[in-house]
C-alpha cells in the first residue's frame, strides 16, 4: 500500500470558493478545541464571538481597509511583484493627508485668550484645545473649500505611495534589486520617517502636543464621516473602496495591460518576446499598488485618527500592520481579485472575533492571566490560515492510495 | 451554477450580512439618543505660565448636547455599573498594563456587588473606536483607556456616546464626559535620586528613557536633582546620562543601554523607565558573575525579587487607588457624563497611588528601601539643606517621603484641572496669627533655584530662588537640569 | 512525473508504482529527453557525480572522467570531463545525459526525442552506442516523430495516436508507408518530404544585417560578423547545429539582445530602418512575426487560455480588449489550424505541446505582414501537422510576399521550404545557396565542419 500524491492538471471545480469556506469552519473549530485546551476557554464563549463578529458593524473598517489593500497588492502580485512595502506606502500617504489638512488645506489664526471666545462659535474654525508656548489660542481656519482639500489629500496621498512604491520598482526594474527586500527595508526607513515629522515639521504648535510626538488635530470639516457611530468605517472610505474594486476589475480582466501584468506572473519571456517592455509594467505594477496604499493612508487619517501619533515601538506603527495583513488576504484570495472582499471580509471578522472574545472573557474569569488574551486573535487567524494551506494542498493534489506487487 | 455565480452569491450574502449587521448593531446600542441643543453657560479658566500671573477667563457658548432620555442633563447612576479598560500593550505580568489590570482586579473584586469589568489588550490606536464601538455593543458604560495614543481616539468616541462616561489616562483632553488621570513618579524619582547619591562611588549615573517625553523629563530631572542634593554634599561630581531607546518595551535595547552606560560612562546606579525587567536581571547578572556593584531603581512594578543584591529602591504604582474613586463616584451619582470637563486626576505621593519602594509583602507592608541598603545609607551623614540639621541619609530620605506622604491640602487639589494651578503654591498668606499656611508639602524637588537648557534648542533655562514649579510647568517640561546629559547628543 | 490514474505498469514481471523519477530510476529506468537537465556552472564530472549521490554510490571522480572518455571516444563525440556544461555543445550535452543514465545503472533506457534535432551524422553515433548499450542486455526506447530514425534503428516500432496504442510492427518487416498509415491513418497522404514550389524574391529587401556582432550569454561572441538580406517572398533557411549561434542571431534580430556591433534595418516605410538595439516593441512594431525557440517557454503563456495569449500581443488588442472580437479570431484560427482544444477559453497549458505551437503559429502568422521571424517552427509538431505548417508559410510567401527568416536545426524542413540556404557555423554564415543548388551532403559538411 502506497500513498500517492500528484499535482492535479485541472483545478479543483469551485476551489476558489470551496476551500476559503472550509477552511473558516474547520479552522475555527480547531482553534476553540486549541483554546480550550490551553486556557479553558469555553467553547460557546469562542462560536458566540466569532457569530458576533461575522455580523458586527465593527469590523467595516478593517473589511474596507483590508479590501482596498487587497487589490493594491494583487495587482502586483498578479505580476510576481512582490509588494511588501504597502506600510510604508500607507504612513506616506497618512504624513502626506496630514501635509494637506494639516498645513495647506487650513491657516493658524494665532488668538489671545481674550478673543478666544469670538472664534469658538465662528463657523469654519476650530480652535485647538490647549494653548500656545505663548499663551496664546491657535484657531485653524479652512483656507479651501472643504471637498477639493480632501480631494488633494486623497491625490496627493495617493502620489506619495506610488512614489515611495516607485523607488523599489525603479531599482527591481533596472537593478535588479529584490523588490521584497527593498520594500520591507523601506517600510522602516518610512516609520521612522514617520516619527522624524511628527517630532519635525508636523509638530502641534499647543503647548501639549508639541513635546508629545504629536501633531495638530484635523479640522473637523475635513474628516470623513463615519456611517454611524456603531462603526468607524467612512461613507468616503466606502465609496473608495467601491470605485478601486470595479476599476481595478476591470483593468486587471478588461485592458492588456491587466492581461499583461496577469501574465508578466508566469511568464516574462513571452511579453519579452512580443515586444512587452517588461521593466516599464514591474514599475507600473508597484506605482499602482503604492497609490493604493496611499490612499489607505489618508483613509487611516481623515476617517480614524485625526492627528499623527509618534511610532512608540516599531511594532506598534499606526497602520497596526495592515499593510502586513493585507498580504494574507490577497493570498487568501488566491491572486484572484474577486476572492479580495471575501477574504477581507474573512480576516476582518477574525480581528473582530478576538476583540469580543477578549472582552468576554475579561468578564466571565475575572481577569485571571491565564491566556494572555490578545494572542487569542493570532490563535484563531492561526488556525484558519493553516487548515486554509492544508486544503489548498488538497485541491491542487490529488491523493490516493494504491495497491503495489504480484 | 457557475463559478461567477457563486461568488456573486457570496458577495451579496456579504452586503446582506452587513447590512443586517449595521442595523442589529444599532438597535443593540445600549440607550436611544436623542439630539437636542441646550444653551448653558460653561465657565472656563485658563492658566497660564509656569509660577507665574494667572489669566481667567470667562466665557458663554452654546453647546449643542446629545442627551439621552431628555433636554435637561438628568442623571442616574446604573444600578449595575459596567467598566471596560482598553491596554495598549498585553498584560503580561510586568510594566504599565499589568499594573492598570492589577487595580481593574482590585476593583472588580472590591465592588463586585455593583460593577461588572472586562478588559481588551493589544489594542492598536488605529483599532480603538472599534473596539469601543465593540464594547458598547455590549452594554459597557464606562471606559478607561490606558495610553496618551488613544487621546484624540477617546475624544471622538465621547463625543459621539454623550451618555457614556470616558477617563483617558495620562493625557489632556477632558470633554463633559471625558475625564483624565494619571499616577504621577516624580517625587518618588526625586527620592530614588538621593538614595542614588549616597550610593554612587564615580558620581556618574545612569537613566535609561523610554521617549524624552515631557513625563519623562521631570522624572530624570527629580531624581537627578535628588542625587545631587546628597551627592554634593559628599563631595561627590554627579553627573546624569540618560539614553533615549525609543520603545516603552524593548529589553533588547534596554540591556544594551544600560551595557553602554556601566561600561562607557562609568555608572554605578541606574534608574530607568522601560515595562520589562531587563536592566534588573542585568544588574543582578553582573553582581553574581563579575562581583560588580551597579545599583538600581525598579520601575512601575515591585522589582525586588527580580535583582535583591542590586534594586535599591523603586517605584510601585497604585491605580486602584484612583480607580475605586473614580468607580465609586459615578455609582454615587457624583461623576455623571456631564460634568467631567474639569475631572483631572493629578496623583502624587500624599494619594497613595504611588508608592516609594520596590517591594510589597505579603502582609501588605512596603519595602521602601533594600534591607542590604540601609545600613550603608545610615553610615552616611549629611545635612538637610532645609532644617540644616545633620542626619544620616536614611533618615533624610525617610522624613523626605513623610513631607511629600503629608500634604493634605493636595488631596483637594489634585482631583480637579481647575485645581491644578494652586499646586505650585508652597504656602499662603492668611492673615491672623497662623500667617503662612502650607499648600504644598514643606518640601518640593522642583523649588528654585535651579537652572538648565531645553533639551531641543539648548536655550538656557532659569527657575528664580523660592518658585515651586506646578501641575502646568511639569506637564509640558522640556528642559534638563545643567547636570543631565543626553548620551549622542552634544 | 505522473501518476497512472488507471492501469498498471509491470518492470521485469513485478508490478510498481512510480510516484517520482526517482522510483523510476530505481528500477533501472531512465528518462533523456530533449531538453538537456544539466546544471550549467558545474563540470560534467560534477554533473554526473550529483546524480550518483544521491543513490549513495561510492563517488569516484577518476572513475567518472574515465568513463566519460572512454565512452565519448568510442561514441566519436569529443568531451572532456573537466568542462563546465555551459561550454558544450547540444550535441555533448545529449551524449553526457546519456552517459548519465547509464552510470545510473539504467537497464531500461528512454529517449523522448533526443536525439530528433540532431544532424544525420551526429544521430547515427548515437545509434552506435544505443546498438552496443542493447547488445550489453540493456534496453532502448526511443520515442521520435521521425520515422526514417525509427526505422533506421528500432527493432520494433511501437505507434501512439492522440494517447492510444494503434500497435508494433517488427521494424525488418514494414516500409515508410506502413508506418506512416498507422501513424496518421487517412491523411498519411498528405505527408510529403518533398520541396515545396519554390518562391521568386521580389527585389524588395525587407530585412538587411550587416557585419553583425552579438555576445552570448558567457561573455563570448557568438555571433561573429554575420551579414544577410531576406527579401519579400522569399524564404531564407539557416542550416546549423544548434548552438552555433543561431539562437543570438535570431534575438538580436528580435531586439532581445543587445548588438555589440553592426546594423539591423527593417523595411518600414518604403525605406530600410534601422533597428539595431532599439527594442523588440519597435521591431514588433513593424509588422514582424516570431516563433521562438522553446516556445513553451518563449512563445506562450501556459498559465493563460488562447484567448490571452493572443489579446497579449500589441498587434491584436489595444487597451481596453474587446473579448468578442478576440473570441471570434480565436475561433477562426481553432478552425483553420485544426487546433484540438475544448475551446477557446481552455488554458494552454491543458493542450498538448502539438496544439500549444499550432496556436504560436497561427498567431505569429497572423500578424506577421511583412516579415516571419521562426526558430524550428514545427518542433514537437507530428509530421502532418508539420507539413501543414510549412505548406502555410510557404502559402502566404507565395501569395503575400511574406519574408521568412527561418532557422532550424531539421534539415528536413530547411529544405523544404527555403528558397535561399545559408549554411551557420561558429556564429559566420559559411555559404549561402539558391535552394535548388543547395546538395544535402554538402550542407551538412560544412555545418559540422
Amino acid at each position: 500500500m502506497r500513498l500517492i500524491v500528484t499535482k492535479r492538471v485541472k483545478p479543483l471545480k469551485f476551489g476558489g470558493i470551496i476551500i476559503p469556506f472550509l477552511s473558516i469552519i474547520v479552522g475555527i473549530f480547531l482553534a476553540t478545541i486549541a483554546l480550550y485546551g490551553l486556557a479553558r476557554v469555553p467553547p460557546l464563549l469562542v462560536y458566540g464571538a466569532i457569530g458576533q463578529s461575522l455580523i458586527s458593524p465593527q469590523m467595516l473598517q478593517t473589511f474596507v481597509m483590508l479590501t482596498i489593500l487587497g487589490v493594491a497588492l494583487i495587482i502586483p502580485f498578479n505580476a510576481a511583484v512582490w509588494n511588501i512595502g504597502a506600510e510604508g506606502q500607507i504612513i506616506w500617504g497618512m504624513i502626506m493627508s496630514a501635509f494637506i489638512g494639516l498645513t495647506v488645506a487650513v491657516r493658524y489664526i494665532i488668538v489671545s485668550p481674550s478673543d478666544l471666545p469670538k472664534y469658538t462659535n465662528m463657523p469654519g474654525m476650530f480652535v485647538l484645545p490647549t494653548p500656545t508656548v505663548s499663551g496664546a489660542y491657535a484657531v485653524e481656519a479652512l483656507s479651501m473649500n472643504p471637498g477639493a482639500a480632501i480631494c488633494l489629500m486623497l491625490i496627493v496621498a495617493g502620489i506619495a505611495g506610488a512614489v515611495w512604491a516607485l523607488i523599489a520598482g525603479l531599482m527591481r526594474a533596472y537593478l535588479d534589486i529584490d523588490e521584497v527586500a527593498t520594500t520591507l527595508i523601506m517600510n522602516y526607513i518610512a516609520y521612522y520617517a514617520y516619527n522624524y515629522i511628527v517630532y519635525g515639521p508636523l509638530q502641534g504648535i499647543t503647548i501639549s502636543t508639541s513635546g508629545f510626538g504629536l501633531s495638530n488635530a484635523l479640522h473637523p470639516a475635513l474628516r470623513f464621516s463615519r456611517i454611524s457611530t456603531a462603526t468607524t468605517a467612512t461613507w468616503e472610505g466606502v465609496a473608495l473602496m467601491i470605485a478601486i474594486f470595479v476599476i481595478a476589475w476591470f483593468v486587471l480582466r478588461q485592458t492588456t495591460f491587466g492581461l499583461r501584468l496577469r501574465i508578466l506572473g508566469s511568464n516574462p519571456q513571452v511579453l519579452r518576446a512580443a515586444g512587452i517592455n517588461v521593466r516599464k509594467y514591474i514599475v507600473l505594477a508597484l506605482t499602482i499598488s503604492g497609490a493604493i496604499a496611499g490612499l489607505v493612508g489618508t483613509i487611516l487619517f481623515a476617517g480614524n485618527l485625526y492627528q499623527l501619533i509618534k511610532i512608540k515601538t516599531i511594532t506598534t506603527p499606526p497602520t497596526h500592520n495592515i499593510g502586513y495583513t493585507a498580504i494574507l488576504v490577497s493570498w487568501l484570495s488566491m491572486l484572484d481579485i474577486r476572492g479580495v472582499p471575501i477574504a477581507a471580509y474573512i480576516v476582518a471578522s477574525l480581528f473582530q472575533a478576538g476583540i469580543n472574545l477578549q472582552s468576554s472573557l475579561g468578564g466571565v474569569s475575572g481577569g485571571s492571566a491565564m491566556i494572555s488574551s490578545g494572542a487569542l486573535t493570532y490563535v484563531l487567524i492561526g488556525f484558519v490560515l493553516t487548515t486554509f494551506t492544508v486544503l489548498r494542498v488538497f485541491a491542487e493534489y490529488s491523493i490516493k492510495v494504491v495497491r503495489e506487487g504480484r | 451554477m457557475s463559478k461567477t455565480a457563486l461568488i456573486a452569491g457570496f458577495v451579496i450574502a456579504i452586503i446582506i450580512v452587513g447590512v443586517a449587521a449595521f442595523y442589529a448593531g444599532m438597535s443593540m446600542a445600549p440607550s436611544k439618543t436623542t439630539t437636542a441643543t441646550v444653551t448653558k453657560t460653561v465657565t472656563t479658566t485658563v492658566s497660564s505660565g509656569a509660577g507665574g500671573a494667572t489669566v481667567t477667563v470667562t466665557q458663554t457658548k452654546t453647546v449643542t448636547s446629545t442627551a439621552g432620555g431628555g433636554a435637561a442633563p438628568s442623571w442616574t447612576p446604573p444600578s449595575k455599573v459596567k467598566a471596560a479598560w482598553i491596554y495598549v500593550g498585553p498584560v503580561g505580568d510586568f510594566g504599565w498594563s499589568y499594573m492598570h489590570d492589577l487595580g481593574r482586579r482590585v476593583v472588580a473584586a472590591l465592588y463586585k456587588d455593583w460593577l461588572e469589568t472586562t478588559y481588551v489588550e493589544s489594542v492598536p490606536e488605529s483599532k480603538l473606536k472599534s473596539t469601543i464601538e465593540s464594547l458598547i455593543q455590549k452594554g459597557y458604560q464606562v471606559f478607561f483607556t490606558t495610553s496618551f495614543g488613544y487621546m484624540q481616539g477617546t475624544l471622538d468616541e465621547a463625543k459621539l456616546h454623550p451618555n457614556l462616561l470616558f477617563f483617558h489616562c495620562s493625557g489632556y483632553l477632558r470633554y463633559k464626559n471625558m475625564g483624565t488621570y494619571f499616577a504621577d513618579l516624580y517625587q518618588i524619582y526625586y527620592l530614588n535620586g538621593l538614595i542614588a547619591g549616597a550610593l554612587t562611588k564615580t558620581g556618574h549615573i545612569g537613566y535609561v528613557a523610554a521617549f524624552l517625553t515631557p513625563e519623562l523629563v521631570r522624572h530624570i530631572n527629580a531624581f537627578a536633582i535628588g542625587a545631587k542634593e546628597v551627592g554634593q554634599q559628599l563631595g561627590k561630581n554627579i553627573q546624569v546620562y540618560v539614553i533615549e531607546i525609543g520603545a516603552w518595551y524593548n529589553p533588547t535595547a534596554a540591556r544594551q543601554a544600560a551595557e553602554t552606560l556601566v561600561n562607557q560612562y562609568n555608572v554605578d546606579v541606574i534608574a530607568y523607565t522601560e515595562d520589562s525587567t531587563a536592566i534588573l536581571e542585568y544588574a543582578e547578572q553582573l553582581y553574581k558573575q563579575q562581583h560588580k556593584q551597579v545599583w538600581v531603581f525598579s520601575h512601575y512594578s515591585p522589582g525586588y525579587i527580580y535583582g535583591p543584591d542590586v534594586v535599591a529602591s523603586g517605584q510601585i504604582v497604585r491605580w486602584e487607588v484612583i480607580y475605586a474613586d473614580i468607580l465609586a463616584k459615578i455609582k454615587a451619582g457624583v461623576y455623571t457624563p456631564y460634568n467631567l470637563e474639569n475631572v483631572d486626576y493629578w496623583d502624587l505621593l500624599n494619594s497613595g497611588a504611588v508608592e516609594f519602594g520596590c517591594w510589597v509583602f505579603p502582609n501588605g507592608t512596603v519595602m521602601h528601601i533594600n534591607p542590604k541598603v540601609i545600613p550603608i545609607l545610615k553610615n552616611i551623614q549629611v545635612t538637610d539643606k532645609l532644617t540644616g540639621k545633620k542626619m544620616s541619609v536614611y533618615q533624610l530620605v525617610m522624613e523626605r517621603y513623610e513631607e511629600m506622604k503629608s500634604a493634605p491640602m493636595y488631596n483637594a487639589l489634585d482631583s480637579l484641572a481647575i485645581t491644578h494651578k494652586y499646586m505650585n503654591i508652597t504656602k499662603i498668606y492668611i492673615g491672623g496669627k497662623e500667617k503662612y499656611y502650607y499648600i504644598a508639602p514643606r518640601f518640593d524637588p522642583f523649588i528654585g533655584p535651579l537652572s538648565g537648557y531645553n533639551i531641543k534648542t539648548g536655550a538656557k533655562v532659569k527657575v528664580p530662588a523660592g518658585v515651586m514649579l506646578g501641575h502646568d510647568a511639569l506637564w509640558t517640561m522640556q528642559w534638563f537640569v545643567d547636570w543631565v546629559h543626553i548620551v549622542g547628543k552634544k | 512525473m505522473y501518476v497512472p490514474d488507471s492501469g498498471e505498469i509491470y518492470v521485469n514481471g513485478r508490478r510498481v508504482i512510480f510516484t517520482s523519477p526517482i522510483d523510476a530510476i530505481r528500477h533501472g529506468i531512465s528518462l533523456v529527453s530533449q531538453i538537456p537537465q544539466l546544471i550549467g556552472s558545474l563540470t560534467i564530472s560534477e554533473n554526473i557525480i550529483l546524480g550518483l549521490e544521491r543513490f549513495g554510490m561510492m563517488a569516484n571522480i577518476r572513475k567518472v572522467e574515465n568513463y566519460i572518455r572512454e565512452e565519448s571516444e568510442e561514441v566519436g563525440i569529443k568531451v572532456d570531463p573537466n568542462t563546465e556544461v555551459w561550454k558544450l555543445s547540444y550535441t555533448q550535452k545529449q551524449l553526457v545525459e546519456l552517459l548519465r543514465a547509464v552510470m545510473l545503472g539504467a537497464k531500461i533506457l528512454m529517449l523522448d526525442e533526443a536525439i530528433t534535432f540532431l544532424p544525420i551524422r551526429e544521430k547515427r553515433k548515437f545509434y552506435k552506442f544505443m546498438r552496443k548499450f542493447a547488445s550489453q542486455g540493456g534496453s532502448v526506447i526511443l520515442i521520435t516523430h521521425k520515422i526514417p530514425e525509427a526505422l533506421e534503428v528500432a527493432d520494433r516500432i511501437s505507434v501512439l495516436r492522440r494517447g492510444k496504442y494503434v500497435g508494433t510492427v517488427e521494424t525488418r518487416a514494414v516500409t515508410i508507408d506502413d508506418v506512416r498509415k498507422m501513424m496518421f491513418g487517412e491523411r498519411s497522404a498528405q505527408i510529403t518530404y518533398e520541396r515545396l514550389p519554390i518562391s521568386t524574391p521580389d527585389e524588395k529587401v525587407v530585412l538587411d544585417i550587416k557585419d553583425l556582432w552579438v555576445m552570448g550569454d558567457y561573455g563570448a561572441f557568438s555571433v561573429k560578423g554575420v551579414k544577410l538580406q531576406v527579401r519579400a517572398g522569399e524564404v531564407l533557411g539557416i542550416a546549423g547545429i544548434a548552438g552555433n549561434g543561431q539562437l543570438e542571431l535570431v534575438q538580436a534580430i528580435m531586439g532581445l539582445r543587445k548588438v555589440s556591433k553592426g546594423r539591423i534595418a527593417i523595411l518600414a516605410n518604403g525605406g530600410l530602418e534601422d533597428v539595431t538595439n532599439k527594442g523588440t516593441g519597435k521591431v514588433r512594431s513593424l509588422g514582424i512575426g516570431y516563433i521562438p525557440d522553446e516556445p513553451l517557454k518563449f512563445g506562450v503563456s501556459m498559465e493563460n487560455n488562447i484567448e490571452e495569449n493572443l489579446a497579449m500581443l500589441p498587434a491584436i488588442a489595444k487597451g481596453i480588449i474587446k473579448w468578442r472580437q478576440i473570441r471570434g479570431f480565436a475561433n477562426r484560427l481553432i478552425s483553420e489550424f485544426n487546433v484540438v482544444t475544448p475551446s477557446s477559453r481552455t488554458p494552454v497549458k491543458l493542450l498538448s505541446g502539438g496544439n500549444i505551437m499550432k496556436v504560436l503559429v497561427a498567431r505569429e502568422l497572423s500578424i506577421a505582414r511583412k516579415l516571419l521571424v521562426a526558430y524550428n517552427p514545427t518542433r514537437a509538431l507530428d509530421e502532418v501537422t508539420a507539413v501543414m505548417v510549412r505548406k502555410i508559410i510557404k502559402e502566404k510567401v507565395l501569395k503575400e510576399r511574406l519574408a521568412v527568416l527561418l532557422v532550424s536545426e531539421d534539415l528536413d524542413e530547411i529544405f523544404q521550404v527555403s528558397d535561399t540556404v545559408a549554411v551557420m557555423n561558429s556564429g559566420r554564415i559559411v555559404k549561402t545557396f539558391p535552394a535548388e543548388k543547395a546538395e544535402r551532403d554538402q550542407v551538412e559538411k560544412l555545418m559540422v565542419m
